[in-house]
């Protein structure tokens, strides 16, 4: 666990060395401010306490938010294995006394924490919601909210890592995650107006129902953090297997 | 054999058709047409691997490194099997945590007991076009749906776009929900835990609930034709009520099967004996709804008429005798009650953003003095409003309030009672035309008839829930300069201070390089 550690922390400094990553960020908080103040200033040119008394709550920047993470989290995985792989750097890793799922693990724990930074960034939206109602917003559905971000984008992460490992491009990398981010999510959306049993798999599987009915709600359900543990854990056990199957053709 | 390097692809399909198949099995628990194919197209997958690949297969599964790979499988597989067993456990509790400050997502003990007590299964389509928003009737559906134990289900249906279906529901406003266990269908249309739970009791406990329609004085009777009341006629029906016809000076006793009585718009007054049936009626804890056009339209003196009188000395409640005149509205006759003039009252409690529009109406007084009787006004017109007494003026296009005669606004235009002792519940609205087909669907109107009739069959609240009171947050618009303030710092300052960070990081390393 130490080395996971250790690869973690690697991996989190050498974000605050790209300067990809502080381009990234700084696009991702751009595009949300636009649309957070985008939508205030309709609720505002529209708000009437009496006639059209609806308040703008999280929902105004939770909803942007997890469409921009969906483009985002591709990129901050995209160089974790595929940048050691291309670099050749993967088989020193591979040969130092690090197990497998240290090194899948590590690469993880880096990308979760960088992305973790990014999310706290976006506090600044609430602060200011808060300010502007009264009696305040509700910090309790925040919470929620946040808490099903975390457990959303720490799976859209590990599939990033995963698909990472298996390749070396890391173009290649993105569009891959990016595709099997967006099949996860589209077809979650497109399940949930069909009402046929034979897709209850499918739909399952998908990430809206585990996040759209529940944590962007205002509660947590144990199904649903079972459910992002578990496809984070399986994510990470694919890399895990990626990188050991470079040993099995050696 | 050229077919062999294709071999490993029918391993690698029949691994994914496995893992598929068991994904299905895992959420549907019994053999469908999808798992099936699933599990036939891993099999064919499997048996081309070994029939095209012959020297490789059987070294798959014994040798060093096959050994090696053989474990790495099966642990995979393993670890899959104890997710999905995860799953299954987590899917099977209940365990949840609300953490909104108003415990939005969490139903009362009096609904859960409800919902979990429903012996058929009951199917709940919202009818909600993309005009209004859906999400208060989302969250208490899936609510009511979590705690089910799968005796509720729920779908969203556009009107707009499924207008058939809308239709075959007999839907006929947007943002109903329509709850139907087995043959037998329940309105709702205001998503509240009140009425929703209100209308599952109806549906577990269908009792006939019969509205009799008071004939013999010109009154109006709802009717299937366009232009009368259809439209009040198809929601009363919709909501399982059964409409009859009652002739007081032909039977003088109200059936002991009716729910509730209404007259709607009576042209002559009525006769002593007949208000004796009503007072009757209503000692008995019956429930009366009149909606009654300005005495001047009618030809009818309110001082002589004998249900007035009834009404002024056991109610507390007096028609003035007047037309209520809008200087603002378009014509005015037409008259708005204020949606900040609403009483506390279940009628009106759903109104609170929403006007209603009376055609032709007159004010109402009340009298708070009688203590058996709770009175509540539960709508007014606006102050400038008056109630117009020289009718003869008025035909002659002269509308000027007269200061000594006429009134003025804020005036009462609807008030509900209820007799304390006997619980009888009583309507009265100064006007009959809101509730025609031309006004039904204006505004507030539908919303304030058919919850006046529920509230007087005492429909609307068969149930008391203890619910948290909710929260009402108000939006403090900032000034031009804060709001540019929010502007600068969300989408200038925080993504340019990013920037600016690695900026100085890159030259630091550049530096110290």
């Amino acid at each position: 666990m130490h080395n996971a550690w250790t690869i973690a922390r690697r991996e989190y400094r050498l974000y605050f060395i790209s300067p990809i990553a502080y381009v990234v960020s700084a696009l991702f908080l751009l595009i949300l401010g636009i649309i957070f103040v985008s939508q205030l200033d309709i609720y505002l040119r529209f708000y009437h306490p009496v006639y059209q008394p609806t308040v703008p709550d999280i929902d105004i920047f939770i909803g942007p938010l997890i469409s921009i993470l969906l483009f985002v989290t591709p990129a901050i995985t995209m160089r974790s294995v595929s940048e050691e792989k291309k670099n050749g750097t993967i088989e020193l890793l591979l040969t130092a006394p690090v197990r497998d799922w240290e090194v899948i693990l590590g690469k993880w724990v880096g990308t979760f924490l960088f992305a973790l930074t990014l999310l706290g960034m976006t506090l600044i939206y609430p602060l200011i919601l808060n300010r502007l109602l009264d009696p305040g917003i509700d910090w309790g559905a925040l919470i929620a909210a946040y808490s099903g971000l975390i457990l959303l984008v720490a799976t859209m992460l590990a599939f990033g890592v995963a698909v990472s490992s298996f390749f070396s491009n890391q173009i290649v990398t993105y569009f891959a995650t990016l595709s099997i981010l967006l099949f996860f999510w589209l077809f979650g959306i497109f399940l949930q107006s069909t009402s046929s049993s034979s897709f209850e798999a499918l739909r399952y599987l998908s990430f809206p129902p585990h996040i759209v009915t529940s944590f962007l709600r205002g509660f947590i359900t144990l199904k649903d953090v079972v459910y992002f543990l578990s496809m984070t854990f399986l994510a990470l056990l694919i890399g895990k297997t990626s990188l050991e199957m470079r040993r099995w053709r050696e | 054999m050229k077919l062999k390097k294709y071999a490993p692809f029918g391993l690698y399909l029949s691994l994914v058709a496995l893992l598929v198949s068991g994904s299905i099995y895992f959420v549907q628990r019994r053999l469908t047409f999808p798992l099936e194919i699933s599990l036939g197209v891993g099999l064919v997958g499997l048996v081309f691997y070994v029939l095209f690949d012959t020297k490789r297969a059987p070294r798959a599964v014994i040798g060093d490194r096959a050994r090696h790979r053989n474990d790495t499988i099966i642990s995979t597989l393993a670890i899959i099997g104890i997710l999905a067993i995860m799953n299954y456990l987590a899917n099977k509790t209940l365990l949840r945590w609300d953490l909104t400050q108003n415990k939005n997502n969490t139903l009362s003990d009096q609904s859960v007991q409800v919902i979990q007590s429903l012996t058929d299964s009951v199917q709940a389509r919202a009818f909600y076009s993309q005009n209004i928003p859906d999400e208060k009737a989302r969250t208490l559906l899936e609510n009511y749906k979590f705690h089910s134990r799968g005796k509720f289900d729920y779908q969203f249906i556009d009107p707009v776009t499924n207008p058939i279906a809308a239709k075959e529901a007999d839907v006929t406003r947007d943002g109903t929900i329509v709850l139907a266990m087995g043959n037998r269908i329940e309105h709702v249309t205001s998503p509240s835990e009140q009425e929703l739970t209100s209308a599952l009791i109806r549906l577990t406990n269908p009792g006939k609930r019969t509205i009799y329609f008071l004939t013999g004085h010109g009154e109006s009777i709802p009717q299937d034709q366009e232009g009368l009341y259809s439209q009040l006629r198809q929601n009363l029906l919709s909501k399982n009520y059964a409409l009859d016809t009652l002739n007081l000076l032909d039977q003088p006793d109200i059936p002991s099967t009716a729910t509730e009585v209404v007259i709607l718009n009576p042209l002559k007054p009525l006769t002593g004996s007949e208000v004796s049936a009503l007072s009757a009626y209503l000692d008995s804890g019956g429930a009366l709804i009149l909606l009654s056009e300005p005495p001047a339209v009618t030809n009818s003196d309110p001082i002589t008429d004998q249900l007035w009188e009834y009404l002024s000395t056991d109610w507390g409640i007096d028609c003035e005798n007047n037309i209520l005149i809008d200087p603002n509205s378009a014509p005015p006759l037409m008259v708005i009650s204020q949606p900040l003039g609403y009483s506390e009252h279940p009628i009106t409690a759903e109104m609170s953003n929403m006007v209603a529009v009376f055609p032709t109406a007159h004010s109402l007084a009340i009298d708070t003095s009688l203590q058996k009787v709770d009175i509540t006004e539960l709508a007014k017109t606006s102050a400038s409003t008056w109630g117009e007494t020289d009718v003869t003026g008025l035909r002659n296009q002269q509308m000027k309030p007269d200061a000594e005669t006429d009134q003025n606004g804020p005036l009462t235009i609807a008030i509900a009672a209820q007799n304390l002792s006997t619980g009888a519940r009583l309507v009265v609205i100064g006007d009959a035309d809101f509730a025609n087909d031309e006004y039904f669907q204006a505004f507030g109107n539908s919303d304030l008839i058919t919850k006046a009739i529920d509230w007087a069959a005492k429909q609307d609240n068969l149930i008391n829930l203890n619910t948290e009171p909710d929260i009402t947050r108000v939006l403090i618009p900032p000034t031009q300069s804060v709001f540019l303030l929010i502007v600068l710092i969300v989408t200038i300052l925080l993504p340019v201070s990013v920037i600016m960070i690695g900026i100085i990081v890159s030259l630091r390393r550049g530096k110290s390089g």
